[in-house]
């Protein structure tokens, strides 16, 4: 009977803990998927790639190693940051993560390949990377239930797609167990629904005097295609107005996961006043 | 021999030889007069008076009429029965044998060959007169309710005599061909009353029958017309067979659309949607027509309350891809809801509170049964329940509805109709920096009823409905982004009512739809971002349709006809043309330019054959395009951020095509109906989102959605028992839906194999009712993922295919209790207590699975930390366990 069961159903969503916490058995795959992601940016340092692959069998994503792992860079340069192909050999103490042989330095406007040889296999993804503009003073604001916490704001704002990564360190606080965070956060020029109306998420908040490192990061068209699907995979996802479910996009060829991406990146440290 | 011949002459010159001492045939039987199928009053003689007789059940079955019985006496009743057929009667050593009349004939002669002095009771009847062809004339009126002056649409009107059963339509009219001469007509209500009336035709051919009906006061909300109800059975074999599934009636006031979910083939997507999906379509392939102007979405709260106030529908009807010819321009369903119209008399009122909602309306005759007004308000009550940081209501939302008709003489009836329906989220709060969203329909519908002549009715439409959608996004530029979609139209009917059984519809609609497909409106107009602009898209329409239904042979009755829909889009536009949705090209058309015509023909069929009056076999076939396209990429289907766009030049029309077989069985007390129709539908371009589709603010949207083919098929069963004070009901639905693209098959959100609705109505005392229903589903399918990999320090989920996995079966038993706290039905104030529990056993019915939680503080939240090594969790999403509810509605006149 369906007697005025709209009433009903409105009075359920609002009262009642509508989930549950349940042991969810994962459907058989058919065969093995590799993942390679890593990221150059215009930071002098070394470049970490890493390559796993989804067994078949387990469902469970394993390191990758005696991999060839090497970036090509369209034009060709001399000196210590301008590249022109640089190797990668596999971390000893972290096998399937693969690190340059030196440190280099990503342009604006240039595409950077990156091979992985793994067997008879070749995968290959390009990047490239954009400028990107100065940053605003980082937003955040006092929680008003609680004296002297903060929390990060939701929205960053950014005229341009960007990807932004917070540091977060208050370890002269005792009182707490880890006195560290890590957070990301993205300004996308599309809207979605299931970012609109996403589920609760987890609140990081943060003492005075905490100290916040900020990176900003450039992202091009493509990247900022495969943050959205990230972000409607995790973050945007789990709610009442979920989008149907799909793959995140890649920019590896062969069918293989992850992303390799190019980015500049801005950096400022505050401290919360 | 010549004894032989003397018999027969004997038998023949005396109208009435009787040749015993005792003539059964004169006895007076001890049955109440009235009216009775011709096999009930065998069965009630032979109860009563202990009269035996022989005959065969078949033969009875295939002469099978209604009998009015005026005189008591044995051999009036039978020759009323044997009236007018081959059937014919003989009382042989005290019983009476009825068979066909050569069968009475040989036993005649073969009993007194055998036995001269055998009692044998005939009477000859005098049959063999020159028949007169009477004259004849058109008959037509209109039904319409004695107490509220209301039209009744899908009553039968019986003339037993003549064996002829007509149906009002949609505005309460019929028209039949009959001899001249006094005619009683019985009019079945389809609330299942019953009215009888005597007419003399040389004095009126146009008669304004008007019923009255106790149940009418006790139910406001009719799901279906032509559904019999629980108060009288002798009606309920009346009903017209036709092969249509109807909705079984409740006890209480309901929610319309939800009650469609008890019909075979109808399925809800989960407890929180009022949408429907019909035979493996999509929400957005379903045309809701509220008093012929279409409603593009039909629910509030996100998809989770219908728009339709229970007491202001007279019915509503269902075509589950088979509507008839005048009907067109969605491939799955066309829901056609049919608005209360105004008692002519009386002022009245009617208020119902329930913790969610308050409905108010008020009725007013303006002229007395003339012209009427009633209006409806209903608002929500969710502020109690949820407010925003300034104490305002996060969510609230409203219905209004006016109708106005206006009859006059007999021949001119005028109706409008109003509806206003919105939504309002979060939008006090927009101004906080936080979004907020509504969105609301507005429909309105001009009808001008004309009886051109007692053959002809005429019916003009001119309807307009509006949906519009309003996103308030917090930025510093934006104000809102807006996307709706206008449908304005006019529409000219005809029915020709040729004989009984000969009835031709034909016509024509022009009509016109503009789409916005979604832009950024804003304070500033400097910061317009061109880039984003999705371009508006028009598109003008001309429909011609005809069809004829008609009784072919005896028991034979096609339907055909054929709908011809003509679009062309109009300019000013940019459509972009796509490859891989990639952008290849730009076509611009200025204003005045029309481009991308076409023209698609839709041909109709229905045949039917009635193998007796209870079993009706038939087969159907028609084909259906859609011009206008629902744009979602969403996976519960819960939301109503809704995009319409007419068919461009890349969206092709939607087509499907259907074809089915069934059969009807309607038995004869205790009623039992049985339903049967198993279809298979191939629906082609059904434009299916691209993973990840952006359907917000994208100018490049159309290149988002992919072609796709989908194939349904199925069987849908129905078992009805309709008893005085029970009554109860079974359905079930196999489905299986298929789409195809890219040499893919996949299931679709539809692919719910077995549905089940059994439930019972149980009229306890008059004025208590109970009912019982239980509902199983199963489960719907989903995407989950195969495996997980890691990004930026959180869980991705990787999926090899979609749709791999099934959520547990649905299922529920709900029941619920009304009480009519009046001692009269005449009483001008009535009081109605409904009392609910849903879901009585606490099944917790999943809608969706998540896997990307953590769990913190005894809540389940997404993680953002990603220093720490997040312990994931999946969950189910379900909408609650058991829960009670009770409304309070007071009426009055």
């Amino acid at each position: 009977m369906r007697l005025n069961l709209s009433n009903i159903v409105v009075l359920l969503l609002i009262f009642v803990s509508c989930e549950d916490v349940i042991d969810l058995k994962l459907p058989p795959m058919k065969q093995d998927v590799y993942v390679v992601s890593g990221l150059i940016t215009n930071e002098l340092d070394f470049v970490t790639v890493s390559v796993t692959q989804i067994s078949k069998h387990t469902g469970v994503n394993v390191p990758v190693s005696h991999a060839i792992v090497f970036i090509e860079s369209e034009s060709m340069g001399n000196g210590e940051g301008v590249m022109q192909r640089i190797d990668f050999v596999e971390d000893s103490l972290n096998p399937g993560m693969y690190v340059s042989d030196r440190r280099v330095r990503a342009v604006i406007n240039r595409n950077y390949t990156l091979n992985v040889h793994i067997d008879t296999m070749h995968i290959t993804a390009s990047a490239y990377m954009e400028p990107i503009t100065n940053m605003l003073p980082v937003s955040y604001y006092k929680v008003a239930s609680e004296e002297g916490i903060f929390a990060l704001s939701d929205e960053q704002w950014s005229e341009e797609q960007a990807m932004w990564k917070f540091s977060l360190n208050w370890d002269f606080n005792h009182t707490c167990d880890t006195c560290k965070a890590q957070m990301f956060a993205y300004s996308l020029q599309s809207v979605d629904v299931a970012q609109l109306l996403s589920t609760k998420k987890q609140k990081v908040v943060f003492p005075l005097s905490t100290q916040i490192i900020r990176e900003k990061y450039s992202l091009t068209k493509e990247h900022a295609e495969y943050v959205r699907g990230l972000l409607l995979e995790t973050q945007w996802n789990g709610g009442y107005f979920d989008e149907q479910p799909a793959n995140v996009p890649s920019n590896f060829s062969h069918g293989v996961l992850g992303y390799w991406g190019a980015c500049m990146v801005l950096r400022d440290t505050s401290v919360v006043q | 021999m010549k004894i032989k011949s003397l018999c027969i002459w004997l038998l023949c010159v005396i109208s009435v030889q009787t040749f015993s001492q005792q003539a059964i045939l004169q006895t007076s039987i001890p049955i109440s007069k009235g009216t009775y199928s011709s096999v009930e009053l065998i069965q009630n003689i032979q109860r009563s008076s202990g009269i035996q007789f022989s005959y065969k059940s078949k033969l009875l079955l295939e002469h099978e009429k209604k009998v009015s019985v005026s005189s008591l006496v044995l051999q009036d009743i039978l020759l009323a029965i044997t009236d007018g057929n081959d059937m014919d009667f003989v009382v042989i050593n005290g019983v009476v044998v009825i068979k066909t009349k050569k069968e009475i004939q040989k036993i005649i002669q073969k009993t007194y060959n055998a036995n001269p002095s055998a009692q044998i009771e005939y009477v000859k009847k005098i049959q063999e007169k020159k028949v007169v062809e009477p004259e004849y004339i058109i008959l037509s009126g209109k039904i319409k309710q004695a107490v509220s002056g209301e039209l009744v649409s899908g009553a039968l009107v019986i003339i037993d005599s003549l064996n002829i059963q007509i149906q009002s339509n949609e505005y309460g009219f019929f028209s039949c061909k009959i001899p001249q001469g006094s005619h009683v007509l019985r009019v079945v209500h389809p609330s299942n009353y019953m009215h009888e009336i005597s007419i003399e035709t040389n004095k009126q051919n146009f008669v304004e029958i008007e019923t009255t009906s106790k149940q009418t006061e006790l139910t406001s909300a009719k799901a279906a017309v032509q559904v019999p109800s629980l108060s009288n059975k002798t009606i309920l074999h009346e009903v017209k067979l036709q092969p249509t599934m109807k909705i079984p009636q409740s006890i209480s006031l309901q929610d319309p659309l939800k009650e469609m979910g008890k019909v075979p083939g109808i399925q809800f997507i989960n407890d929180l949607s009022s949408n429907v999906l019909v035979r493996g379509g999509t929400t957005y392939q379903n045309l809701v027509l509220i008093d012929d102007a279409p409603l593009f979405n039909p629910t509030h709260l996100f998809g989770l309350y219908s728009t339709c106030i229970p007491y202001s529908v007279k019915d509503v009807t269902i075509y589950k891809g088979d509507a008839p010819a005048q009907f067109g321009g969605r491939v799955s369903s066309v829901i056609d809801i049919r608005l209360r119209e105004a008692n002519e008399q009386n002022i009245g009122g009617y208020i119902e509170y329930s913790p969610v909602v308050t409905t108010v309306a008020l009725e007013t005759p303006i002229v007395k049964q003339k012209a009427a007004l009633v209006g409806y308000i209903r608002k929500s009550n969710l502020r109690w329940l949820m407010k925003d940081n300034a104490g305002k209501a996060l969510y609230s939302f409203y219905d209004a509805q006016l109708k106005f008709h206006m009859h006059t003489a007999k021949r001119h009836h005028v109706y409008y109709s109003f509806y206003s329906g919105n939504d309002v989220y979060n939008v006090s709060a927009q101004k906080l920096d936080e979004f907020g969203i509504t969105w609301g329909n507005i429909a309105h519908a001009v009808r001008w009823n004309y009886i051109i002549s007692p053959r002809v009715f005429s019916n003009l439409t001119l309807y307009s409905g509006t949906y519009n959608y309003y996103l308030y996004v917090p930025h510093n530029t934006i104000d809102y982004w807006n996307s709706h979609i206008i449908s304005n139209g006019i529409k000219q009917d005809f029915t020709i009512f040729a004989g009984v059984d000969n009835t031709v519809r034909f016509g024509f609609e022009l009509s016109g739809m503009q789409s916005d497909p979604g832009n950024l409106h804003y304070s500033d107009s400097s910061a317009v971002i061109s880039q984003l602009y999705t371009n508006p898209v028009a598109l003008g329409m001309a429909v011609l349709y005809a069809s004829h239904e008609l009784k072919v042979l005896q028991k034979v009755s096609l339907v055909y006809g054929l709908r011809v829909p003509m679009s062309r889009n109009n300019g000013p536009a940019v459509q972009y043309v796509f490859e891989q949705s990639a952008v290849t090209d730009t076509l611009t058309f200025s204003e005045n330019q029309t481009y991308n015509p076409r023209i698609h023909i839709e041909p109709k069929f229905q045949l039917q054959y009635s193998h007796t009056p209870y079993v009706m076999f038939y087969c159907k076939g028609m084909q259906t395009t859609q011009f206008v396209h629902g744009l979602s990429n969403s996976e519960t289907n819960i939301t109503s951020l809704d995009i319409w766009m007419p068919t461009t030049v890349n969206l092709h029309p939607q087509k499907s095509r259907l074809y089915s077989v069934g059969f009807n069985y309607t038995g004869f007390a205790p009623t039992i109906m049985i339903q049967s129709e198993l279809y298979y539908k191939r629906m082609l371009y059904q434009w299916y989102p691209n993973d990840h589709a952006r359907m917000l603010l994208n100018p490049f949207i159309e290149g988002q959605m992919i072609d796709t083919r989908v194939i349904n098929k199925g069987i849908e069963t129905m078992i009805q028992h309709k008893g005085e004070k029970l009554s109860t009901w079974l359905s079930y639905t196999y489905t299986q839906s298929k789409r195809l693209f890219n040499n893919q098959s996949i299931s679709t959100a539809a692919d719910r194999p077995h549905d089940i609705s059994i439930g019972t109505s149980w009229k306890l005392v008059p004025k208590i009712m109970l009912e019982i229903e239980w509902n199983y589903m199963s489960g719907l399918l989903q995407t989950i993922p195969n495996a997980y990999y890691t990004a930026n320090g959180i869980q991705v989920p990787y999926y090899e295919s979609k749709y791999n996995s099934r959520l547990p079966s649905y299922h529920t038993l709900d029941v619920s209790a009304q009480f009519h706290l009046y001692k009269q039905v005449q009483s001008p104030w009535k009081h109605i207590i409904t009392l609910q529990i849903y879901n009585v056993y606490a099944r917790k019915n999943a809608f969706s699975y998540t896997y990307n939680k953590i769990e913190e503080n005894n809540e389940y939240v997404i993680p953002t930390n990603v220093s720490t090594n997040a312990q994931y969790i999946s969950t189910m999403l379900y909408a609650g366990t058991v829960i009670p509810m009770i409304s309070y509605a007071i009426k009055f006149k």
